[in-house]
């Protein structure tokens, strides 16, 4: 790590990107405290802190706390990936938008354009939502007139949002990483000391010494546990045999053969941060909403979509809730891969290569022969995933521990730092290439 | 004529699909996954590192502005 850091910093390109990403990075941290102008938040601060709540504490971990102190950036990019998943989804529905799906790179593009302006549209309503729902309720206060402090705070709101989403796509363009993904990890590692800290003193809280050392032993393994899953997912990879033609091969009479890389974790932990944020928008409303949980159905089912409720031994019912996240994780997985690993793309690189998989034709064999690998592929990483996501809650919720640190955080940390680590190399690798090359 | 050749094509499918190559997976080696974990905690600790100054320096900055606003307004 120290190598790939001191070669990398060397480069200056790859310097740029790393600085810009440091910056970014830092400026999440002073962009979550300047607060929206004319509003006194002090009482939302104490509701937020009194309020345990799934839904909260994931928004609050989306965040980096910026929800919390109700500042004009707020609502961070959680409006961007809601905007995604509905444009993806829309794009089997509507098809003017499977079209553009399929025009490459410019179609790419534009259905981008179109996540923005969902995206803007829904931090609109989002902020106007809160501003009335927590200014009915009381717990944020100005010395304005209502209407106008509504108008104040969706369009402070929704401009912070705009910023957000402009800083991601800047070092989405910038940089070699995702910039929904470096900002949604730097606001869960700001709250990720303080919320290990908590989980630790709930563990070993009125035990003897010799519990309290083989409890913090048995947590650090878990989460070593999970890290390893983790670089098991992001690195394995099944080597798709190719054979060059003889004319593009480097000796004319003997063909070459290589290798193209495929993936096991093809969606990433894309699709654990798509069915948690689905999971939790249910209790948001409802809490915006100020109306508690209600009763009958609604209350079932709210309760079902908290994670500290899946192990109640009074109301088996709301295990149901597990089951319909694990479902989400595995609808997510699929549905993401079309969008981050393209087989007609492979397939035609390969032909355009002058290549062939061997024993299948060209063409759409082969494309279907790829697609049937990815997903093959992606079946194994949707089984890791479940059990590094799956398996913290069920430790945590059998010990009775309200799990302020989720797995979904720790995950999306480990996945995107693993990512960054990857990135990195790949760019000091190919810079030093290019030095022996010239040399 | 037509479905003859997409049932030959299926049958082709198919027996290129049983394959046990593709049912082959490369993992990491043992060396490179303990390297990746190491890399990831130290910069685990980098971005904390960073988070930690941003929070520092930005409530300084903000408690700095709102004291001058104050003031001036």
């Amino acid at each position: 790590m120290v190598n790939t850091i001191k070669q990398s910093i060397s480069v200056r390109e790859v310097r740029r990107k790393l600085e810009l990403i440091v910056v970014v990075i830092f400026l999440t941290r002073i962009m979550a405290m300047i607060p929206v102008p004319g509003v006194d938040s002090s009482l939302f601060k104490q509701w937020v802190s009194s309020t345990s709540n799934d839904a909260l504490n994931l928004f609050s971990s989306f965040t980096g706390g910026s929800f919390e102190s109700f500042s004009m950036f707020a609502l961070g990019v959680t409006p961007l990936i809601t905007a995604q998943i509905i444009v993806q989804l829309m794009t089997s529905v509507i098809k003017p938008l499977e079209e553009l799906h399929k025009k490459g790179t410019y179609g790419q593009k534009v259905i981008k354009r179109i996540s923005n302006i969902v995206a803007i549209i829904l931090a609109a309503i989002q902020s106007c939502c809160m501003a009335i729902g927590f200014s009915k309720s009381g717990y944020i206060s100005t010395e304005m007139n209502e209407i106008v402090s509504v108008i104040l705070i969706t369009v402070f709101m929704t401009i912070g949002t705009g910023i957000t989403i402009w800083i991601s796509h800047i070092v989405t363009e910038k940089t070699f990483c995702n910039g929904v993904s470096i900002l949604l990890m730097a606001n869960i590692m700001s709250r990720l000391p303080e919320q290990l800290y908590s989980m630790m003193s709930e563990i070993t809280e009125s035990k003897s010494f010799a519990l309290k050392a083989v409890c913090t032993a048995v947590t650090v393994v878990a989460i070593i546990a999970i890290i390893i899953v983790v670089i098991y997912m992001s690195e394995g990879y099944h080597p798709l045999k190719v054979q060059y033609s003889q004319k593009m091969s480097q000796f004319e009479n003997v063909s070459d053969a290589g290798i193209i890389p495929i993936k096991v974790g093809i969606s990433g932990v894309m699709p654990v941060i798509f069915a948690s944020s689905l999971m939790a928008i249910p209790q948001l409303v409802a809490t915006i909403a100020g109306k508690g949980y209600g009763s009958g159905f609604s209350k079932i089912f709210l309760n079902m979509m908290s994670q500290k409720n899946w192990f109640d031994n009074e109301n088996p019912i709301y295990s149901f809730g597990l089951l319909i996240y694990l479902a989400l994780i595995i609808f997510f997985s699929f549905f993401y891969l079309p969008l981050t690993f393209n087989a007609a793309e492979v397939a035609d690189n390969v032909r355009q290569l002058g290549a062939f998989v061997p024993g299948v034709r060209a063409g759409e064999d082969t494309e279907y022969h790829i697609t049937k690998i990815s997903r093959r592929l992606t079946a194994i990483g949707v089984v890791m995933l479940i059990c590094v996501t799956v398996i913290p809650i069920i430790i945590l919720g059998s010990l009775g521990i309200s799990n302020s640190v989720s797995g979904t955080s720790i995950i999306i940390v480990v996945g995107v730092s693993i990512e960054l680590v990857q990135q990195l190399r790949l760019e000091a690798a190919g810079r030093n290439y290019c030095g022996i090359l010239e040399g | 004529m037509g479905n003859i050749n997409s049932k030959e094509q299926e049958d082709c499918l198919d027996v290129s699909a049983m394959t046990d190559e593709m049912k082959y997976i490369k993992w990491p080696s043992f060396k490179a996954v303990m390297s990746d974990l190491a890399s990831v905690i130290i910069l685990s600790a980098i971005i904390v590192m960073i988070l930690t100054a941003g929070d520092s320096i930005g409530s300084f900055l903000i408690g700095k502005i709102s004291d001058v606003l104050s003031t001036l307004l």
